[in-house]
């Protein structure tokens, strides 16, 4: 009995030792002990470039095609008239290309959530970082500037009428605090001049680059010059491309070497900025690239070249731009391409469009559907410099922009512009435009180009944008369509919130 | 038997295992140091014992046989060693002792003096018949037993024994299954004749609350107790689906058929918004645990605070308290049971078109020139079935095999238990073997030891992502296989492939694999230690560990895979889970009062680990990360909660007619923050025995007539864990180097979510035949742990904050009956029937809604029902045009409704409240018929006035949206617009959609009202007669169908729709998912001695 009274007596003191409650967890840290470390600003800023390429979690599912870049190129491209959608999908990219918008579509909620995510995520670090502390540490800060800029400017072109229709329009709200909350939509005009604001003070800030894949000095300007265009300020632009042309340390590729400019842009010298992928980063399925080429088995292959976009690069067919469209071919059952009575290949078809595939978003490190998507480049500053030249009708100037991107895509001689060689076209400014989208096609450009000079969008082509039987579609400018609504989710919670038209 | 000789092997090597752990304890001198001082007057020798063994280390062992009751010693010895004391107690008794270390065996000089067989000749004869008290049959198989003697024996077919016992003391103990125990003593008699009476009005019967163990009597609370044997007719891998329509007010959902799939389980509706509702499981008395169906003994519901308050800190979605079997008969019993049966999977009244039906209504979609370039006629020569290709009847089998018993000192029950289950679906399957060992030693009269052991393994092969949803969404006009049968290869650049995905999953399935398996040991320790009469000390202890693996290889041959020669994923989870809980238990009895209860600390900690990683480039035919050429991804994590609590009990009863039980329990969490992670519950409960009153007496038809109430309070911590810290999640990276983001917004007044709960039940027993329960409650869960909304322009989706109230108040009504019992047949019938109504009292500050779901939304708003559906509401066809009509609400200036129109403009139409998904009742009917060996038992589950958003439907009933994807049939009332004039229900079809048609509406809310066949079985025990020829003691055999019949108007696969969902697809929507089965088994159970 003794011994069971004893063996009683140490289980319940062993047993008595109650379990520790105040725990901490070991797959994050709180924003206090990470302000403990001094790379704590560095994890945290990386974080917010990681928000671009994560899939993160909205109402506790991770949707594998939910990341804010997918999303930004998808909403920004297919309304346009580069693309031929070949046919249906449950994917709400399908109301990006039919402009049968609705209220709850998954792209623009989760894009819309994603965007302010980021802008927290920088506005947590401007409220904590001290500027002066270091050049490290004002580098971090002048990121976080940028970040919380090029969000604003992200989400005011998909979500609020573009600047020349209206300051007084409504834009976006604008975050510069990381405890608020709901609030009112700023005016269009009022959003502009923060992203401004932001993009000037994150270069003067930066002067500690830390590669292409993170913002700097001249990603800031760059970034401006493309604000200052839809701003109509085009002296702006011309004065602040001057100086991103002017980066020793940036430099157009060779016509040999830019097709395959893409799959290296990570490494390019005409990279400004670009948001890295690792092969840890492909996201496959729920990749842009995913949508534009099937290859390997891999990727949906569903959207492909329109035919004005094609017959538009035809027109000379040593232009190296073509080399980003690649025709899939019709196989006989040996395997072996088939051909017509000519001889020549005939390009396969879904739902009888023909499948010619664009392939921006594709091959890096040869692995189908991985790219690090590019934000800025150095192709796009010399034609924003030409569109604001032509505004300002330095024709000349703009027309040797233009030129210099035509002759890098391999273009010479009568290929050129020049003031008695305008191929027909009767303004320069439709000059620089066409090559604009014939550079630019898939990044996120042509939709806002055209809007925002007040011009009308022609997707007269074959493609699943058009009903059967229907051979025309124009979109004007005033169309109410040619922005998102509102998501939902942010109208129910914000009662301040007004739904666009 | 061979077997028997094992487990008597096993046996004598466990008691040995005993005897060596006690001898760890001993030290050789022991015997010469100590000395005893006894002191007493006309004590037994058993008295003596005890006596001895407090004032020593020894333990007496013994037979009570051996042992003359009704001697008595007188002893007065002072500072006397061990063995002079014995040998003066021992001085003129027959009976001699052996001093083993610290133990002392006792035995009768008889058998040590003479040689050979001891076994005194039997005096009497007893002979006699034994009866059921109400039907007057003979009962077979009746065990008897001599009191105190190893004697025993049983009746024969006829219900007949012939019993040799000691002499007219000699007492008979009589036991059989289902009935009340019954003893009688000889006395001068040779013929003893016996009625028992069937065990259902045994208010005596102990129910098992967990911490506590109450007789029937006893409970004021709403509680339901389910015996093993009206589990078991369902089959299947858990217990939640045997649950299913037996208790009213436990809504069970199997929301899915994929093998080893567990049910939802809801008792008394959903309480919380944010925060888990699932019931708690309590497995032999300790939180949480893991078993196999076929080892529960019994299972204990507590649905009210009056039951569940013990358990405050987790019990606010119930308690499920699940007790295993344990060795109880005297003789070694080995029971093997075995199914065996097929399922086929049922799609209700969902039905896809065939090839003729589909081009018959595409064609209707496209002008000439599209139409034979899209769909050329000749794919009417196809018509391929891809349901038929994916699913096919898959096979189901369970063994189980147990051995129990019970010798003098220990109980033992073992049993191993294999279940195989095919699924429907390509490739799927589940198998489990558990393992189960429960001992319980009685070390002293005073100290019993008890350790069960659980472990089991299970393996599964799930699908592949794509295989459910293509197998649906596949054209007939395509075919998977070559002309020589094999698997065709589809890719983008495959021709003649008309459905949406280019990919043939009966091609990748062939090479991929996706599954794993898990291994669960879960080990528990009780000591109970009867300090005096009145006051014990116990301590539970449970540890258990939990590891998985997960493999999902996609093999370099198939579609997924070419890219990057193949890609393995592989996973290992490790979770350790400890919890003591120790308690001292008082029991006193004061002439007609008499108060028991008990005061114990609890203490409990998780964790859990994961690590994962994926390779790409495998060699063909290889499957581990060593041969992958690429590594891709690492992952892992590990997180922690722990939680301690102190909770009293006292429980009151004057003259067994009036009960009264009072609890408290504070509990603290790792889950909350600093400044409320301490939450009390307190509960109490009260009932009134009313048949036990005097003046009740005369109503002699009444056999019971209890009142009982109880309110409490209970709390729920199911959230995840650190949700009130301001984290940075460091599960990212940017170009290869560290990042995090911030993902909550801190709360460090995060507390407990709070359940008050109040309830008034009623138990009325008349004429021996019929039993009514009747609860009536009103939970309202506080303090909710509620995700509260955040604008997504914030950067965060919402806080969880304590706030918030939901009502959940509803009628539990259960009515057993005994229909009819004659000449040997009996009809019985239970009838279970639950209505809840659940309402929002409050929400959050400023917040009077909140709107959850992503496509098919719900509003949650004051006054209303958590599942609200929410969105535009449908208004039909427009007759002149067949263009989709839904309701435009028109506001003047000031936001005042002015009227409502129908418009075809989606964006036009607002969200509103458009039906409610849960249901308005639930329940089950049980009917159970049996005349001699025959049974016929049956279940029927039903579910009245639920709402299901069939989102099914936007694939399927899509109106030309999705021309790649197969279409259903419409259902009978449908009707699709085709020219103007045409009052439809479908809106006209148009290619690529007609004006968002198929987004989300009322369109697609239908009535998921069901009633269900559960269940039916038909058995057959075998006479015992026959039976004992065989050398066995019982045979059974079984025929057992499940979800043989389901009677519905829902359109969709199937109206058993997920009650739990998550935030994205919320509760109540009908979506793909992997269908149910309808099983046939047959099936064998044996006992043998």
């Amino acid at each position: 009995m003794k011994t069971i009274n004893r063996l009683l007596l140490i289980l319940m003191v062993t047993v008595l030792g109650a379990c520790e409650l105040g725990l901490t967890p070991h797959d994050g840290m709180t924003k206090e002990e990470l302000a403990k470390y001094p790379e704590g600003a560095r994890y945290a800023t990386n974080g917010n470039y990681a928000m671009m390429k994560d899939i993160l979690d909205y109402k506790g599912v991770q949707d594998g095609r939910n990341t804010y870049v997918r999303h930004f190129f998808q909403l920004a491209e297919f309304p346009g008239d580069n693309i031929c959608l070949s046919g249906s999908t449950t994917d709400h990219l399908f109301y990006a290309c039919t402009y049968q918008h609705f209220a709850t579509m998954m792209n623009t909620t989760y894009f819309w959530y994603c965007g302010y995510k980021i802008i927290n995520g920088a506005n947590q670090i401007i409220e904590s970082v001290t500027e002066g502390t270091s050049a490290d540490l004002d580098q971090l800060l002048g990121e976080n500037y940028f970040l919380r800029g090029m969000a604003h400017f992200d989400l005011v072109r998909l979500f609020a009428l573009p600047y020349v229709q209206g300051l007084e329009n409504p834009g976006i709200i604008i975050r510069t605090s990381s405890a608020a909350q709901g609030g009112a939509r700023n005016t269009v005009g009022q959003v502009y001049d923060q992203i401004v604001k932001d993009l000037l003070k994150g270069a003067e800030l930066m002067n500690a680059p830390r590669g292409k894949s993170y913002a700097s000095k001249v990603a800031a300007q760059a970034m401006l010059s493309r604000v200052y265009l839809y701003m109509g300020r085009n002296q702006g632009v011309v004065d602040i491309a001057n100086e991103v042309i002017g980066t020793s340390s940036l430099s157009l590729e060779s016509t040999a070497t830019y097709p395959d400019y893409f799959k290296n842009a990570l490494t390019s010298g005409e990279t400004i900025l670009c948001v890295e992928h690792t092969l840890q980063d492909d996201k496959v399925g729920g990749s842009i690239g995913s949508m534009y080429l099937s290859d390997k088995g891999l990727g949906w292959g569903e959207i492909y070249a329109s035919q004005p976009l094609r017959s538009l690069l035809n027109k000379y067919p040593e232009d190296a731009r073509l080399s980003f469209i690649k025709a899939e071919y019709k196989k006989n059952a040996d395997g072996s391409i088939a051909t017509d009575a000519q001889g020549k290949p005939i390009v396969a078809e879904r739902n009888g469009y023909p499948k010619y595939y664009l392939t921006k978003f594709s091959y890096q490190n040869e692995v189908v559907t991985l790219s690090s998507p590019v934000i800025l480049r150095l192709a796009e500053v010399y034609l924003n410099r030409a569109e604001a030249l032509a505004k300002l009708s330095r024709d000349g100037e703009a027309l040797a922009d233009v030129n210099t991107i035509r002759s890098r895509a391999g273009l010479s001689g009568t290929a050129l512009f020049d003031a008695g060689n305008m191929h027909g076209y009767t303004s320069v400014l439709d000059i620089v435009l066409d090559e604009r989208r014939m550079e630019l096609f898939t990044e996120g450009h042509r939709t806002f180009d055209v809007f925002r000079n007040n011009l009308t969008m022609n997707r007269s082509y074959p493609g699943v944008h058009l009903a059967d039987g229907q051979t025309t579609q124009l979109i004007e400018p005033t169309d109410p369509r040619i922005i998102y609504y509102i998501p939902t989710d942010e109208m129910l919670a914000n009662p301040d919130m007004l739904q666009n038209k | 038997m061979n077997l028997r000789k094992t487990l008597t092997i096993m046996k004598t090597t466990a008691f040995l295992i005993f005897l060596g752990v006690a001898q760890v304890f001993g030290a050789t001198s022991y015997s010469q140091e100590i000395k005893l001082t006894l002191n007493v007057k006309d004590a037994t020798i058993p008295q003596v014992f005890n006596e001895i063994e407090k004032q020593s280390e020894y333990i007496f062992f013994y037979n009570d046989r051996d042992i003359d009751k009704d001697a008595r010693v007188t002893l007065a010895l002072s500072e006397m060693p061990v063995r002079k004391a014995l040998d003066s107690l021992f001085s003129g008794k027959t009976l001699s002792y052996e001093i083993i270390n610290r133990q002392i065996v006792v035995t009768p000089v008889k058998a040590k003096t003479t040689s050979g067989t001891v076994a005194p000749a039997p005096k009497v004869k007893v002979t006699g018949t034994v009866k059921d008290a109400k039907t007057g049959q003979p009962i077979p198989m009746v065990s008897i037993r001599e009191k105190g003697t190893g004697n025993a024996t049983a009746t024969d077919i006829d219900g007949k024994y012939v019993f040799n016992v000691e002499g007219p003391k000699s007492i008979l103990q009589f036991t059989y299954v289902g009935y009340s125990g019954y003893q009688e003593t000889v006395g001068a008699r040779t013929v003893v004749d016996i009625y028992l009476t069937e065990k259902a009005e045994d208010l005596g019967e102990v129910v098992v609350m967990g911490y506590t163990e109450k007789t029937a009597n006893e409970i004021s609370s709403a509680v339901q107790v389910l015996k093993s044997e009206e589990l078991m007719d369902v089959t299947a891998p858990n217990i939640g689906s045997m649950l299913q329509g037996k208790v009213s007010g436990v809504e069970v959902v199997n929301s899915g058929g994929s093998p080893g799939a567990a049910p939802e389980i809801r008792i008394r509706g959903t309480g919380s918004i944010s925060a888990g509702s699932d019931p708690l499981y309590v497995v032999d008395g300790i939180i949480g645990g893991d078993f196999s169906p076929n080892d529960v003994e019994n299972i204990t519901i507590l649905k009210d605070a009056g039951a569940t308050g013990l358990y405050g800190s987790r019990a606010a979605g119930g308690v499920i308290i699940v007790t295993t079997k344990k060795g109880a008969a005297e003789k070694m019993q080995v029971n093997l049971k075995t199914s065996t049966g097929f399922k086929q999977v049922t799609n209700g009244n969902f039905e896809l078109m065939n090839s003729q039906e589909l081009y018959d209504f595409q064609r209707t979609l496209f002008t000439p020139s599209a139409l034979a370039l899209l769909r050329p006629s000749k794919l009417k020569e196809t018509d391929f079935d891809w349901l038929d290709e994916a699913f096919n009847p898959g096979m189901i089998q369970d063994y189980y095999l147990s051995v129990s018993g019970k010798t003098n000192k220990l109980s033992y029950y073992f049993s191993a238990d294999v279940y195989d289950e095919d699924g429907t679906l390509l490739d799927t399957d589940y198998k489990r073997i558990s393992i189960r060992n429960n001992m319980k030693y009685e070390i002293t009269d005073r100290v019993t030891l008890s350790t069960n052991l659980n472990i089991s393994k299970s393996d599964n092969t799930t699908y592949q992502y794509n295989s459910l949803y293509d197998a649906y969404l596949y054209l007939p006009w395509d075919v998977p296989y070559d002309a020589n049968g094999n698997p065709k290869y589809i890719d983008a650049t495959s021709s003649d492939w008309y459905s949406r995905d280019k990919r043939n999953f009966i091609h990748s399935s062939n090479y991929n694999y996706d599954g794993g398996s898990s291994l669960a040991i879960n080990g528990d320790v009780t000591l109970n230690v009867e300090i005096t009469d009145w006051l014990s000390f116990s301590s539970s202890n449970r540890l258990a560990v939990g590891s998985g693996w997960y493999t999902s290889l996609t093999d370099p041959r198939v579609k997924e895979g070419i890219a990057m020669s193949g890609s393995l994923y592989n996973s290992n989870d490790y979770s350790t889970y400890g919890i003591t809980s120790d308690m001292l238990k008082f029991k006193k009895s004061f002439g007609k009062h008499s108060l028991n209860g008990l005061v114990g600390f609890e203490t409990e900690k998780n964790d859990y680990k994961i690590f994962a990683a994926t390779g790409q480039g495998l060699p063909v035919g290889l499957t581990v990360l060593d041969a992958a050429s690429v590594p891709y991804t690492t992952d892992g994590t590990e997180t922690e909660s722990a939680f301690t609590s102190g909770f009293s009990q006292l429980n009151y009863n004057y003259m067994g007619r009036y009960f009264l039980t009072a609890s408290y329990r504070v509990d603290g969490s790792s889950k909350f923050g600093i400044n409320n992670r301490w939450g009390s519950f307190p509960s109490a409960s009260a009932s009134w025995l009313m048949t036990e009153e005097n003046f009740m007496k005369k109503y002699t038809n009444i056999d019971l007539l209890k009142v009982r109430t109880s309110y409490g309070v209970t709390g729920n911590a199911n959230i995840g864990d650190f949700q009130h810290l301001a984290k940075y999640a460091f599960n990212t990276q940017y170009a290869s180097n560290p990042a995090g983001y911030p993902q909550n917004l801190p709360n460090p007044d995060l507390g407990w979510e709070k359940a008050y709960t109040f309830n008034l039940g009623f138990d009325i027993n008349l004429y021996k035949r019929v039993g009514v329960t009747l609860d009536l409650y009103d939970i309202k869960n506080k303090d909710l742990l509620l995700n509260v909304p955040l604008s997504p322009s914030s950067g965060f989706e919402y806080q969880t904050r304590n706030s918030g109230t939901v009502q959940n108040r509803g009628v539990e009504l259960q009515l057993k009956t005994v229909n009819i019992r004659k000449g040997g047949f009996e009809w019985s019938t239970t009838v279970n029937f639950a209505l809840n109504r659940n309402k929002v009292l409050s929400l959050a500050d400023g917040i009077d809604e909140i709107i959850t779901g992503v496509e098919a939304k719900q509003i949650i708003e004051v006054g209303q029902d958590i599942y609200s559906w929410y969105m535009p509401k449908w208004l039909g066809v427009d007759p002149a045009n067949g263009d989709p009509l839904w309701e435009r609400i028109i506001y003047d200036d000031q936001g005042n409704e002015v009227s409502r129109e129908a418009t075809n403009d989606y964006n036009k139409a607002q969200f509103q409240k458009v039906g409610c998904a849960t249901p308005k009742f639930t329940g089950g009917v049980i009917s159970n018929m049996s005349y001699k060996g025959f049974s016929l038992n049956a279940t029927f589950t039903y579910v009245y006035g639920n709402e299901i958003y069939n989102r099914s439907r936007q694939f399927f009933d899509n109106d030309g949206a999705y021309i790649a994807y197969n279409a259903m049939k419409l259902q009978d009332g449908w009707t699709r617009w085709e020219k103007p004039g045409d009052i439809a229900t479908h809106p006209k079809a148009v290619a690529n959609g007609n004006k968002l048609s198929n987004n989300v509406s009322s369109r697609y809310i239908e009535d998921g009202s069901y009633i269900r066949l559960r269940n039916i079985t038909f058995s057959y025990e075998v006479p015992a007669s026959f039976a004992h020829r065989l050398r066995l003691s019982s045979i059974r055999l079984f025929v057992s169908g499940d979800n043989l019949f389901t009677w519905t108007k829902y359109s969709g696969m199937d109206p058993e729709v997920s009650i739990v969902g998550d935030s994205w697809i919320r509760p109540g929507t009908g979506d793909f998912k992997y269908p149910i089965s309808k099983q046939v088994l047959f099936g064998i159970d044996v006992t043998f001695n």
